[in-house]
């Protein structure tokens, strides 16, 4: 059976490779549009923070979360007022302690962590089935109904947050999801309502920033907001009277992570259509030659 | 056909592997992941380590020569077609049941195919919608092989007739250009989580020429263990012609190699043992190789031709174990992952799976023109 593949017909492939390219313009894309100033956050002011550790407990309580089927309680002498080690599958949130010095005193810090929750979060966007998903009002929330449990989230998180039941055969991921539950209700967050000393403050991002600088004209403060920038930008932001470095907050890229996928994927719609074109071109001219040679 | 005690014995030893593994299995879906060495700072592991990236990169053999055949015309190669085949399709097989076994929901495996959930930005949804694709398509490829065994005439001349086989050459080619490329591009997103000996925006290009080093190696590796096994003689001419293409691959693997890690100023960012994964992964697994098949004199002895196509593939295996795992900067210091009895044993079930499939698919199906032309 021969076929020849007449010029026509190669344009004719070629083309309709070409008109399919606009449906790929979503490669890459970001998972929500909505603006960064509008979305919900909360600011950590750690120069307030007293450790005491209700914001945690609130967290438990509101999350049904176990207090004991936890990693090990460890109190050792590094960080004697640690009590959850690091977060996990069933602490999203915990109070973590830093001994320093600051003028010739020794002091120490407490610094709240949970998720950061990002405009543009790597989790979401190497999630594929969008089970993590960038909500428009500022939450990363985790449809579980979606999850395959490819732990590629666990792997992307520039800051570790989200963690796995690995004590189950078929195990989830948890995190913290800004109690997304009562924010569309119009609440703010459990821990954020369980903070006594105003160390945690609800709103949305823009005024958060507002009101982080205004903290920072005052005085007493470093003239830093973690979480402006970090990772293109996060909803949860901290300020601190002691330099971030000393407290050992997570060093992270100043740009949006998805962004270094996106260069890549985004050349897929050049990429395939030259395979194409190129594959067929080579495969044509090969054919041509040896028929030359047939004859000749 | 007969049954040599030579043969009762290699299967029965693989039925062993593969019932142990199966055991480790059924710990994993049945007690979690505790019975794994993975934990929230190495949520990947020996499975995606070897099942998923060094499986999949050391079955790149099949569509390199189609490519080869089909489209630039070398039909010398015609007869390493069918056995090249058949290994690269029973890895992408088995990588499939791995990556099950491996997620935490594996009755969710379909999950990236439904619509509703389509997410086009993320790196892994093209590599499994490309891996599917893949299967399917040598499913097509390999379905000709055993047409000719049930002797259907009609399938078997439609199939292997040009207008079937050239577009179904390009798709096929095109398809896993783009997730062999795409499994490096995974580790794009971890800038400061993966060292900079390995990380690399062109992560994705170091993964595809990789992989086309890796499969002429593994096509002359497996014509060795064949003629030695099946008592057939060696292609050396046509495993020379593989060897000197591997030499240009080769180069061109070091050449961008180096350049990217003097591009980034990475060359220097050693201090660690990491440094020393990274030197025996390039000297031993891609320089050395090429030295040996530099020479023309080399390149025609089967020995040096077989030494410098394992060397590639220890390289390929090593250098995927390394983006992975040795370059893993997240866990804190003191932190090793070493997978269990349990990781090893599902992985070694994988391997006993694949030589199993592949004693009896040579054994029934005509996979060796010249063993097929004995029973005619």
């Amino acid at each position: 059976m021969e076929w020849k593949l007449s010029r026509r017909e190669f344009l004719r492939s070629t083309g309709s490779f070409l008109i399919s390219l606009p449906l790929m313009n979503s490669l890459g894309g970001r998972s929500t549009e909505a603006n960064p100033d509008e979305m919900y956050g909360f600011l950590v002011d750690i120069s307030r923070c007293i450790g005491c550790g209700d914001c945690q407990a609130a967290c438990k309580i509101k999350n049904d979360l176990p207090v004991s089927s936890d990693l090990p309680y460890e109190r050792n002498e590094r960080s004697y007022w640690d009590n959850y080690s690091t977060l996990s599958a069933y602490t999203w949130t915990r109070i973590r302690s830093k001994s320093l010095v600051k003028d010739g005193k020794e002091i120490v810090r407490f610094i709240k962590e949970q998720c950061m929750h990002c405009i543009d979060p790597a989790c979401a966007s190497v999630c594929f089935v969008g089970a993590l998903y960038k909500t428009p009002e500022g939450p990363v929330i985790y449809r579980a109904d979606r999850c395959v449990g490819c732990r590629y989230c666990v792997y992307a998180c520039p800051w570790g947050v989200p963690k796995w039941q690995w004590d189950k055969p078929f195990p989830f991921i948890q995190k913290c999801n800004m109690c997304y539950d009562r924010i569309i209700e119009g609440r703010r967050p459990a821990c954020v309502d369980a903070c006594k000393v105003g160390a945690l403050t609800f709103g949305k991002r823009k005024e958060l920033i507002e009101e982080a600088k205004k903290r920072i004209s005052r005085g007493g403060y470093v003239n830093y907001i973690y979480g402006e920038e970090e990772a293109g930008g996060t909803c949860v932001l901290y300020i601190s009277d002691v330099p971030f470095d000393e407290l050992e907050f997570r060093k992270v890229m100043k740009f949006s992570y998805p962004e270094l996928t996106q260069a890549y994927l985004g050349k897929m719609p050049i990429v395939i259509p030259s395979l194409f074109v190129g594959l067929l071109g080579l495969y044509l001219y090969s054919r041509r030659r040896q028929e030359k040679e047939v004859r000749e | 056909m007969s049954v040599s005690k030579s043969f009762m014995i290699w299967t029965s030893a693989l039925i062993l592997v593969i019932a142990f593994g199966a055991y480790g299995a059924f710990l994993r879906l049945t007690m979690g992941f505790k019975v794994t060495a993975l934990n929230d700072y190495y949520p990947w592991g020996l499975w995606i380590a070897y099942d998923v990236l060094t499986g999949i990169a050391l079955a790149a053999g099949s569509f390199s020569l189609a490519f080869g055949v089909y489209i630039i015309n070398k039909k010398k190669f015609e007869p390493l077609l069918r056995p090249t085949l058949l290994t690269c399709l029973l890895a992408y097989l088995t990588t499939a049941l791995g990556l099950i076994i491996d997620i935490n929901q594996p009755a969710r495996f379909w999950h990236p195919m439904f619509p509703l959930f389509f997410q086009p930005h993320s790196v892994l949804f093209e590599v499994y919608w490309c891996i599917s694709l893949y299967i399917i398509i040598q499913l097509i490829e390999f379905s000709p092989i055993v047409a000719e065994k049930l002797r259907w005439k009609w399938f078997y001349t439609t199939m292997e007739s040009e207008k079937v086989m050239i577009p179904l050459v390009i798709v096929g080619i095109i398809v896993p250009t783009l997730h062999q490329s795409s499994l490096g591009g995974l580790f794009l997103i971890a800038p400061d989580k993966v060292h900079p000996l390995w990380y690399s925006p062109i992560l994705p290009i170091l993964f595809y020429i990789s992989a086309l080093a890796a499969a002429p190696a593994m096509i002359i590796i497996e014509s060795n263990i064949s003629s030695r096994v099946l008592n057939r003689g060696l292609e050396l001419d046509l495993l020379s012609s593989l060897g000197r293409a591997m030499r240009y691959i080769l180069l061109v693997y070091i050449a961008i190699r180096l350049l990217d890690l003097i591009a980034r100023g990475a060359i220097f960012s050693s201090g660690d043992t990491r440094a020393l994964f990274f030197f025996v992964e390039i000297l031993a697994g891609f320089v050395a190789p090429l030295i040996l098949l530099l020479s023309e004199r080399f390149v025609r002895s089967g020995k040096v031709l077989l030494l410098a196509s394992i060397l590639v593939v220890f390289g390929v295996i090593m250098n995927r174990f390394d983006v992975l795992l040795t370059a893993w900067l997240y866990p804190p210091p003191g932190a090793i992952y070493f997978p269990t009895w349990v990781e090893i044993s599902v992985t070694g079930m994988l391997v006993a799976l694949e030589a199993l499939a592949f004693t009896l698919a040579v054994k029934y199906l005509p996979i060796f023109p010249e063993i097929k032309r004995e029973h005619a």
